[in-house]
């Protein structure tokens, strides 16, 4: 059942593909629907400033439409606007110089980590998110692309691999890397995580 | 704690701990687990980091970006249809040139940029600084025209200083220059001074929202798709708060 639902999907994205290169407006924007929302953490995540994620994302979809008349099917259409996206992210941040900072300048040293100043739950839940967000956003871009595709997209390690353009087993030590990192630099927190 | 030497199967833990291997590969990790230390505080840290990748937020788009997507693909297909079209530059130092007022301007901006940058390598041969605020010292900033951004229209002097709300900062495509929109209320479409910060005067850009005071080179960008009034280069910002 899944999995024929799995074969719907990609063929309703395949003939959407197919109708926007054909120049349809209304199947180019049912794409857009369909991706903003997973490019839009990925370029977030590669960036880490949502001012310029906005305007990444924008051009983005730009370069996308004007990449559909070549699209081939080679590769999946989510495979090839992740490219896109994490190319354009690369560019972007070679144009600018990506801005880098320390992750103690955000949160202070473990020693300095007050645990008492958190005041209620709700409040409490945003400073978990945005400890595990920074955290995440000191790892270098290559080990932060990983952690996004496999646990905010859910990507395999092939379909990974396929967007990163290296090995599954690269992609594996880039995540046991990332993961390794993100434990030795979230553990003075573990208790509140 | 004793040394692991088993590569191949210290080699596949990440996948044994994102559940990505064969039932008799587990079984072949699981067996080792019992015995190796080294190997059991690997799994242990890796489930740790995955615990917390694993609460990473999703970040959603602040707002739908799709008119101005479709606005610039409408702008692409124009583009495209349209033969031989005279390159963006002649076309818009023609305009300038045409209108008298406009090329006093420009040509006023040029002396002033001319007196900057030769201030500008002057300084950097005496004493290297970076670029930037630091080189337009010597400019009297109390000589620039106030304008108001409802009648820049009406404006005559290329030198001027308008003051107003920070919305829409963006990056050219084109050039890599930074450009924002200077209106008097945030959310004002109809009024606005578009201020470009140009690649030689690195300027800092201001935050959207923020109420500030840009100086600069006035002028009127008459491509077709444009037809707006800006301040071409911002020499300064003031941030008022």
């Amino acid at each position: 059942m899944t999995e024929t639902r799995l074969a719907q999907s990609e063929q309703d994205e395949r003939a959407l593909m197919l109708a926007a290169q054909r120049g349809d407006r209304n199947a180019f924007k049912s794409i857009y629907e369909r991706y903003r929302d997973r490019l839009n953490n990925l370029i977030f995540y590669s960036l880490g400033d949502s001012l310029w994620t906005e305007d990444v994302l924008q051009i983005v979809f730009i370069k996308i439409y004007k990449g559909l008349p070549g699209f081939r099917f080679e590769a999946s259409p989510a495979t090839w606007m992740y490219r896109i996206a994490l190319n354009e992210c690369l560019n972007q941040q070679q144009r600018r110089g990506a801005a880098h900072v320390p992750f103690e300048e955000i949160l202070g040293s473990d020693d300095e980590f007050d645990r008492k100043t958190l005041p209620d739950l709700a409040h409490a839940d945003r400073e978990r998110r945005e400890i595990i967000r920074q955290a995440v956003m000191e790892l270098s871009p290559k080990l932060r692309g990983v952690v996004v595709l496999k646990y905010i997209e859910g990507l395999s390690y092939d379909e990974m691999a396929a967007v990163l353009e290296c090995s599954p087993g690269t992609v594996a030590s880039r995540l046991n890397r990332a993961l390794r990192q993100l434990e030795a630099r979230l553990r003075p927190f573990k208790r509140i995580l | 704690m004793k040394k692991c030497w088993r590569v191949n199967l210290r080699r596949d833990l990440m996948r044994y701990v994102t559940e990505g291997l064969t039932p008799n590969r587990v079984r072949r990790i699981e067996d080792h687990l019992l015995d190796c230390g080294e190997c059991r505080d690997t799994v242990a840290r890796l489930r740790s980091g995955q615990r917390f990748a694993a609460q990473l937020p999703r970040i959603m788009p602040q707002r739908d970006l799709w008119n101005a997507i479709e606005a610039a693909i409408d702008q692409t297909d124009t583009r495209a249809a349209r033969p031989a079209r005279p390159p963006r530059n002649t076309a818009r130092w023609r305009n300038l040139l045409v209108a008298p007022r406009f090329a006093l301007a420009a040509i006023a901006g040029i002396v002033l940029l001319s007196v900057v940058f030769i201030t500008l390598h002057h300084r950097t041969a005496a004493e290297p600084e970076p670029a930037g605020l630091k080189s337009l010292e010597a400019v009297d900033w109390d000589e620039f025209h106030p304008v108001r951004i409802s009648d820049i229209e009406s404006n005559t002097k290329p030198h001027v200083v308008a003051e107003g709300y920070v919305s829409e900062l963006r990056v050219n495509d084109e050039d890599g220059d930074l450009s924002f929109r200077l209106v008097d209320n945030l959310g004002e479409q109809e009024r606005f001074i578009v201020c470009e910060i140009i690649d030689p005067i690195r300027l800092k850009p201001p935050t959207v929202g923020s109420r500030v005071r840009v100086y600069g080179v006035s002028r009127y960008d008459g491509e077709h798709d444009h037809n707006w009034y800006e301040v071409h280069p911002v020499l300064n910002i003031e941030v008022v708060r």
